[in-house]
């Protein structure tokens, strides 16, 4: 019934080149259950309060339904029999967040109790934003806080286990993939509370003008209805945030409105940084309060939803006509460190320069079917897209390479018509060569054509196995040409786009269905289009004379700004800016700025923003095959120096001392009934809810390549180069001296 | 005089060159009988076997029992048959995730209760590759009826970075094979993964974690 994080072990794993990688995962198997959960934040929630509500109340049929919808869970792999007759609980879910301007901080607080009257040990997986860096953790047992420690994963989980084994209570928070979560608790009393919080620092980074910031509830995606209601005010508005600010923030369990079982609510109070346009959610009602032009705060309408599916917020800031930066600032042991949101003006008067189009496309074996049709219709709609002064050319590969032109040609009727039978007739047969065919589109090293913008658009599945030469490959020839990579077919090997797109200073698109080729195209045309900041470079200005500052900027290639797309990233300097300048090439012009330094705004945390993407940088280093322990020791390094969880580091909490009375804490200072009347009403209670589990799966298999193939064709190169050898010696013996 | 040296060298080094390629013709016509017949073997096990396995599943399904061991020496035998309607592959699915089984057929995996295929890309699962999304699959014990399932995902992803979740309900179906298809180096890192939820009584939330 329910399922424990495991790992297929490799049992085979003959093609593995690196044996051992899913030792991490293997560990728990059993798995008792029975829980409950409260997911709350803010302040101090009081729990108890809700605890009482939510084993006082016989559970309605409805309540069984919404718990069904929830992919938040928790399960209990207790070591008795008697755990398997509990079952998990869902009470509440409360989430607050403070956005300022393109920074944001959650607070979340996850609330257990333990219905099973024995002790049990639980574990729990839950979502959080991609880019989240969790950098607190503080838990509570009943009446008692423990603060979490940041520690080297296999540290953590060491000093968890001790802790497990010597029956302390304990809890164990590890990064199981960069949005993935899970959190591990030990011996918790029977009738126990336990409060987990957790703070973390995410981006809001805006995309064609507006901002959004998605709270992840559920870790599959759902569906989202078309746009919900945005009500014009908070009814009870005060009172909310008045609970929030007042640690007071107790959840009315027994308002009417709030779905029994497990209401969440979400609170977000905006400080936009200019002024706001709208306010809107697709997933939920909402209710916003706005204070001024650039600040707000949002509640959802009904306050509690079922935790069914992702919160998301977006919002627009009225558009300005020169670049709006937005700059953030932190001093943390001597660094400074710099964050920067600079939004392009909207659509540029000055007209883009005439366009030097190449598009390979890959027409191997892998192609064929599905991805093929995708790349015949996106092609189509991206040749119906040219425009007279622009220059193209069509290259496709597969085993060979096989260019239309020889080289690009003006656009006219005579060649957009060739082309479009070029396109009409392609068949995918074949290896997958991809060097030759970026390297014929590609400029070659150092070449600069200020006159056309040169633009590679690369329409393939990624069917490739040597990426790291191929990013190498590109990032050596890219030139100031800029490469453009779409994904076909059911399974495109998106992690190879997007890095070959970055190595290239383009973006990443995906097409997943051939009806929506035209679409995509459309938009990345627009794109094309509208470059407007290229060769983007960022320079620190500091007051002190003596020598430069050692600045360190990630994304390590800053891409280009086009209209829509703001330019993002995080600078560590080693003295106080007094500005940032930056310079690049605006449609076709120098172009320089600086933002002032001092202008920037104070935001806690940014240094913990700034190591999140140096560990993400040092991650690919490692995908693109830098030596793995170097990578391993720099990121541990890192990681525990800002104090955040990651990859290599978890945070673990233990008590002290082992608790004098472990069990019958049910009710504690409510004082009304027996322990023995709690843990009968509990039972009740819990028995007619429905089990959220929530399982991950960690699979690191054998190889599945018998290989028979490259044998057989070594055998028959090996066979004819011995008949031409036998021939050539037979011919000698039949020749005389 | 030079003449006749240069006779003379040129029968010697004749001699001493054709006995040089006579070597070189006989190593490699032994590689291409190692390797070609071990290339022959292989393709001949994974389209063989299923034959002797096909009619251990049939012996067994009239027997009501487990099925046995397909040939008297073999120490894995057929669990499971999966089948995919829309493409009209049939694979019986082998106990034992070793690479003896492997070379048999594909081969199951279930800690816990998800299920996990593994079969050779370039053998019994080179028809993954014209698998699509919302495909059905079928899949039957011995003495079971068939469980539909549907593909919900399908994902291109480095060997350490597949890890599914799920929020409850009936266990999914993952099929996982090499990539790049056509590659010639067996031993690449990436793997294709299918993933397939039951089609009745699935979880409400099934997915490859990103």
């Amino acid at each position: 019934m329910s399922i424990a994080i495991f790992s297929i072990s490799g049992a085979i794993r003959r093609c593995m080149a690196r044996p051992g990688n899913g030792a991490a995962w293997q560990q728990h198997t059993p798995i008792g259950l029975a829980l409950c959960g409260i997911l709350s934040v803010v302040g101090l929630f009081d729990v108890d309060a809700a605890l009482a509500q939510g084993r006082g109340q016989d559970r309605s049929p409805g309540d069984m339904e919404l718990q069904e919808e929830t992919g938040f869970g928790l399960m209990l792999m207790d070591q008795s029999e008697a755990a398997q007759a509990w079952q998990a609980r869902l009470l509440a879910s409360y989430a607050a967040v403070e956005v300022s301007g393109a920074v944001a901080r959650a607070r979340i607080r996850q609330v257990f109790v333990n219905e099973a009257p024995a002790e049990v040990d639980a574990r729990y997986l839950f979502p959080l934003p991609d880019d989240a860096a969790v950098d607190k953790l503080n838990i509570r047992f009943g009446d008692r806080w423990i603060e979490g420690l940041l520690k080297e994963k296999a540290e953590a989980r060491q000093t968890f286990e001790r802790a497990r084994a010597a029956g302390k209570r304990a809890g164990l928070v590890e990064s199981l993939r960069p949005n993935i979560f899970s959190t591990d608790l030990a011996n918790i009393a029977g009738g126990e509370l336990v409060s987990v919080d957790l703070e973390y620092q995410m981006t809001v980074k805006p995309k064609d003008g507006v901002f959004e910031l998605r709270l992840p509830q559920v870790i599959t995606p759902r569906f989202m209805p078309q746009q919900h209601m945005v009500s014009a005010d908070i009814k009870d508005w005060d009172t909310l945030m008045a609970e929030l600010a007042d640690n007071g923030a107790v959840l009315e369990t027994n308002n009417p409105n709030a779905p029994h079982g497990f209401p969440a609510a979400f609170v977000v109070r905006l400080k936009a940084g200019g002024d706001i346009a709208t306010i809107e959610s697709p997933s939920h009602d909402l209710t916003v309060r706005r204070h001024d032009e650039d600040a707000a705060d949002i509640a959802l309408r009904d306050r509690y939803v079922p935790a069914d599916k992702d919160f998301v917020l977006r919002w627009r800031l009225r558009e300005t006509a020169e670049p709006a930066a937005m700059l953030f600032h932190e001093e943390k042991s001597g660094e400074h460190y710099y964050m920067a949101v600079l939004a392009p003006p909207k659509a540029a008067t000055t007209k883009a320069p005439a366009r030097d189009v190449r598009f390979i496309v890959d027409t191997s074996g892998s192609m064929h079917g599905a991805a093929l049709d995708q790349a015949k219709a996106a092609l189509a709609s991206a040749l119906d897209g040219l425009r007279l002064e622009d220059r193209f050319e069509i290259i496709q590969f597969n085993s060979d390479m096989h260019s239309l032109f020889g080289e690009a040609v003006p656009v006219s009727d005579n060649t957009l018509r060739l082309a479009r039978g070029y396109v009409a007739n392609l068949v995918s047969d074949g290896g997958t060569n991809m060097a030759l065919a970026l390297r014929a589109a590609l400029p070659g090293p150092g070449v600069h054509d200020s006159e056309t913008l040169r633009q590679v658009v690369f329409l393939t599945d990624g069917a490739v196995s040597n990426e790291t030469a191929l990013f190498g490959m590109t990032a050596a020839n890219i030139g100031d040409a800029r490469l453009f990579t779409i994904g076909l077919g059911p399974a495109p090997n998106s992690w190879f786009m997007r890095k070959a797109a970055e190595a290239g200073r383009g973006v990443f698109l995906n097409i997943d269905r051939v009806e929506e080729a035209g679409e995509k195209i459309d938009a990345l045309y627009r794109k094309l289009q509208s470059v407007q900041l290229t060769d983007l470079d960022v320079g620190v200005r500091t007051a002190s004379l003596s020598g430069g500052p050692k600045a360190e900027i990630y994304p390590r290639n800053l891409p280009d700004l086009y209209a829509g797309e703001p330019l993002y990233f995080v600078l560590r300097s080693d003295v106080e800016a007094q500005e940032l300048t930056l310079g690049g090439m605006l449609n076709g012009q120098a172009w320089t700025t600086s933002i002032d330094a001092d202008g920037a705004r104070e935001a806690p945390g940014l240094a913990r923003l700034w190591a999140r993407e140096k560990l993400e940088d040092l991650d690919d280093l490692r995908r693109m095959g830098a030596d793995a322990d170097r990578i391993r020791a720099q990121s541990i390094e890192i990681a525990l120096a800002h104090g955040i969880a990651g990859r290599y580091t978890s945070f673990v909490a233990v008590e002290k001392e082992v608790p004098r009375e472990p069990a019958e804490r049910i009710g504690d200072g409510q004082g009304n009934g027996t322990g023995a009347d709690k843990k009968e009403q509990l039972r009740k209670a819990s028995a007619k809810s429905a089990l959220q589990t929530l399982a991950s799966v960690q699979l690191s298999g054998p190889a599945t390549a018998a290989g028979w193939l490259r044998d057989l064709l070594v055998a028959i190169a090996a066979g004819l180069a011995g008949a031409f050898c036998l021939w050539a010696a037979l011919r000698r013996q039949g020749t005389p001296a | 005089m030079t003449r006749g040296r240069s006779c003379f060298s040129g029968r010697r080094n004749g001699g001493r060159s054709r006995g040089f390629l006579l070597l070189c013709s006989a190593l490699a016509l032994s590689l291409t009988v190692w390797l070609g017949g071990g290339a022959v073997l292989q393709v001949g096990k994974a389209w063989l076997a299923p034959v002797l396995i096909k009619r251990a599943w049939a012996s067994a399904v009239d027997a009501g029992g487990p099925a046995p061991p397909p040939w008297p020496w073999a120490d894995t035998r057929p669990v499971l048959r999966l089948s995919v309607p829309r493409l009209h592959v049939e694979r019986y699915v082998l106990d034992g995730a070793n690479g003896r089984a492997l070379a048999f057929g594909p081969v199951l995996s279930n800690p816990g209760g998800v299920h996990v295929v593994y079969g050779h890309r370039d053998t019994h699962f080179a028809f993954l590759e014209s698998i699509r999304l919302d495909d059905r699959l079928l899949v039957q014990t011995v003495n079971g009826p068939p469980v539909s399932y549907r593909v919900r995902e399908i994902a291109v992803r480095d060997e350490d970075d597949i890890a599914i979740v799920s929020n409850g309900g009936e266990a999914p179906l993952v099929l996982v094979t090499c990539y790049p298809f056509h590659a010639l180096d067996p031993t690449g890192r990436l793997r294709y993964v299918l993933l397939a939820a039951r089609e009745h009584g699935g979880p409400a939330g099934v997915a490859l974690a990103r």
